[in-house]
């Protein structure tokens, strides 16, 4: 290569180097803006549909699991479709209600409301096993060396995140709460940081947590002025029961910082929208709109966030900026 | 059909997916409620019947997936 080309594309590397990660201050900040870098599927084609879980490998790769045509799919970090993988069944690589979906450095990992096993493939969407797991998972999130944790629920005891091996076996858990509360009072959606530390946003309580790994509450959090849900209660001749209807806090997300971010729900002012930032110790530091309601945050090992527009048929990526 | 309209029928369909429920079209509208609704005939299908004490599980994990997806419409 001629020296002048050399040195055009040393140029251009430097120049393209600072925008390949979203800068977080270490500081604290007040404000936070957003700028769409990405934006894959539109009304007019058919790349999704209704995605429902995502996940961003250490590449740039983003996988996504589509409920109405029974996929895992794989982007490339432009947003070009690689791989498409699944239909519609209960065998092995099939979905029937695909969920949740995370990745760690060598698998990604799917659930199925309808299957209780854990779906795990390789990077290249090829299936490679089942982890047996005794109830629905809630909440699934990738750990190092294999391991896992889920949330699953229970209606005689108390929900729980378990820890599991890539065999199932269960390492540890937290049980976070007793199930006097309330059907469904225990659901949440969980981060885990630094130092394997469970950051929990409650579904139904305007609650933010966060654990240390052997089961230790260190702090509770409310963002939304303690409001409460409303509940329903629903009557027949063979059962009753209440149950909340008012969304509180719909997931958490963490960035390389360790700060938490909190998508609110019904009772936040913009529901579906709102998302609260704190600190690694509970602090509110900002809170800021996201442009469309989506029921989830992810946030890559870059620091960019990933939501959902146009009720599931658009995931956006955005880089963070921050003042 | 045009993909616009295509694809709105197939959202509708998936919307249906999404509860879990094994739900007639005819039981379900896009306005509030739209969970409960969904729950009710859950609790009510002869299948989720047959599934004993999962069953009441498998339907309060679809509610409470449809919540989390749905709100604020529903």
């Amino acid at each position: 290569m001629k020296p002048k080309a050399c040195l055009a594309w040393l140029i251009v590397f430097v120049a393209a180097a600072p925008a390949a990660r979203a800068q977080i201050p270490a500081a604290d900040f007040t404000k936070v803006t957003l700028e769409e870098v990405l934006s894959i599927g539109t009304l007019d084609d058919d790349t999704l549909f209704q995605w429902t879980g995502m996940a961003v490998d250490a590449q740039g790769a983003i996988y996504v699991l589509d409920a109405m045509d029974y996929s895992l799919k794989k982007f490339d970090s432009r947003g070009r479709l690689i791989k498409k993988t699944g239909r519609k069944g209960e065998g092995p690589g099939e979905f029937r209600l695909p969920r949740l979906l995370d990745c760690s450095p060598t698998h990604i990992y799917t659930t199925d409301q309808g299957v209780l096993d854990i779906s795990v493939f390789d990077h290249d969407l090829k299936f490679q096993k089942r982890i047996r797991c005794p109830l629905p998972v809630m909440h699934l999130k990738a750990l190092a060396e294999g391991k896992i944790a889920v949330l699953t629920p229970g209606l005689q005891e108390p929900a729980k995140i378990r820890v599991l091996d890539e065999a199932g076996n269960v390492l540890s858990g937290i049980t976070y709460m007793n199930k006097e509360s309330g059907l469904l009072m225990d659901s949440l959606s969980f981060a885990v940081g630094p130092g394997g530390h469970f950051f929990l946003a409650f579904l139904f309580q305007d609650k933010v947590e966060r654990w240390s790994a052997d089961g230790r509450l260190l702090w509770t959090r409310n963002i939304l002025g303690s409001k409460k849900t409303g509940t329903k209660e629903f009557a027949s001749k063979a059962m009753s029961f209440v149950l909340p209807t008012e969304t509180c806090l719909k997931d958490i997300a963490l960035d390389s910082s360790g700060r938490a971010y909190v998508l609110g729900g019904k009772l936040s002012p913009h529901p579906g929208r709102d998302v609260h930032v704190l600190s690694g110790d509970g602090r509110k530091l900002a809170m800021f709109v996201l442009p469309d309601t989506s029921h989830c945050l992810y946030i890559d090992s870059r620091d960019f966030l990933y939501v959902r527009a146009n009720d599931g048929i658009t995931l956006k990526k955005y880089r963070m900026r921050y003042e | 059909m045009r993909k616009r309209q295509v694809k709105s029928v197939w959202r509708f369909a998936a919307l249906l997916a999404l509860l879990g429920a094994f739900v007639g079209i005819q039981a379900v509208s896009l306005n509030a409620g739209v969970c409960e609704d969904a729950l009710w005939e859950c609790f009510n299908d002869v299948f989720v019947q047959a599934m004993g004490t999962f069953g009441p599980i498998y339907c309060f994990t679809g509610y409470a997936f449809c919540k989390r997806y749905i709100d604020p419409a529903a």
